[in-house]
């Protein structure tokens, strides 16, 4: 349950995640919204337009947001308005992160709002490296980090953008999955809560 | 000198657009943004509500209003154009069979950072004259594109 007087400012909503975004899903979404822009289903009008293929609609993007707040709050209050501006895009295989923090809560005319920061990551798969695993070193070679890190540049990240690295166990392997990672949104929000 | 070209068309309205909301149009959108809640897939459509973001469904028939400013000249080239920001605020539920009335109208239109900002209100109302929502939209022309 969500309550206004056990939030606290600072307090981050858990993270909504959707994806990985398909061309399948961007065909089906034009269709649904109305939105025919070709640069979000056809990859030559999309490099034609100067992108490196199609992206996906930034009011999807902006559903994913809502949704995340939405099913946050559940039946404990009502999403009153949703400020965003589209900031990066977000491609074909890109994870959607949602996300949002309680910046102030008040109460106006006998009623309690929350107001939000919200922002959406895109969080692109770049390489995955497998190496054998041997308990005391599970950290990649050195080397293979900096190739890695020139894999990131192959077009599909911008300056500023973060990369991220998640480490998995499998058996006597060890793999070493990277990611870049952009703001694709950022906002703010408006909250009612009833309790 | 070149502000005074598109201050008047600052607070110009159009003529209002008229969106009829179906069952199918709900699920349909639902299904495409995979938010799979019950309330938004039944299949009687009494039972049916829009998801807050279907807002996007109903605005989307207000961007013919873009016309209007490559008639005049303004926006020379359409590929330069990028969404640039959306705001929507929810005032009633949108349900099947709702006549919805929307309402464009032009909040601004500035030249910031060598690029066009196109500013549109979108009050929408529907069949009893409720706002259902308000919707905001910045369209940004780059360099070239006006």
């Amino acid at each position: 349950m969500v309550s206004f007087d056990e939030l606290e400012e600072g307090y981050e909503i858990p993270p909504y995640i959707k994806g990985p975004i398909t061309r399948e899903q961007l065909v089906e979404y034009a269709k649904a919204s109305g939105d025919g822009n070709p640069i979000h289903t056809n990859e030559e009008i999309a490099v034609m337009a100067g992108l490196k293929g199609v992206i996906a609609h930034g009011l999807l993007d902006m559903a994913y947001l809502i949704q995340a707040i939405v099913n946050w709050i559940g039946e404990d209050g009502e999403l009153k308005d949703i400020d965003v501006q589209f900031r990066g895009m977000v491609r074909p295989g890109d994870m959607v992160h949602s996300k949002a923090r309680v910046v102030k809560k008040y109460e106006r005319e006998g009623k309690k709002f929350v107001d939000l920061e919200i922002w959406q990551e895109a969080v692109t798969p770049i390489a995955t490296i497998s190496s054998s695993y041997t308990p005391d070193k599970i950290e990649p070679p050195p080397d293979c980090s900096v190739k890695l890190y020139e894999a990131a540049y192959r077009g599909w990240l911008k300056d500023g953008q973060n990369v991220i690295v998640e480490r998995k166990k499998e058996e006597n392997k060890i793999e070493h999955t990277f990611y870049g990672v952009q703001r694709s949104i950022i906002g703010t929000a408006k909250v009612e809560l009833f309790k | 000198m070149s502000e005074s070209k598109y201050e008047k068309y600052i607070g110009m309205k159009f003529p209002p657009l008229t969106f009829e909301v179906t069952g199918d149009r709900i699920r349909s959108y639902a299904r495409a943004t995979d938010d799979l809640k019950p309330e938004f897939l039944d299949e009687d459509d009494s039972k049916l509500v829009a998801p807050l973001s279907f807002t996007s469904v109903y605005w989307i028939t207000s961007v013919v209003s873009l016309g209007k400013f490559k008639e005049e000249g303004i926006i020379k080239d359409v590929s330069k154009l990028l969404h640039g920001g959306q705001r929507y605020e929810f005032f009633r539920p949108v349900r099947p069979g709702d006549k919805l009335r929307l309402h464009v109208e032009v909040k601004d239109i500035y030249v910031k950072n060598n690029m066009l900002f196109l500013v549109y209100d979108v009050p929408v109302e529907n069949q009893n004259g409720e706002m259902v929502s308000k919707v905001t939209t910045t369209f940004i022309i780059r360099p070239g594109g006006f």
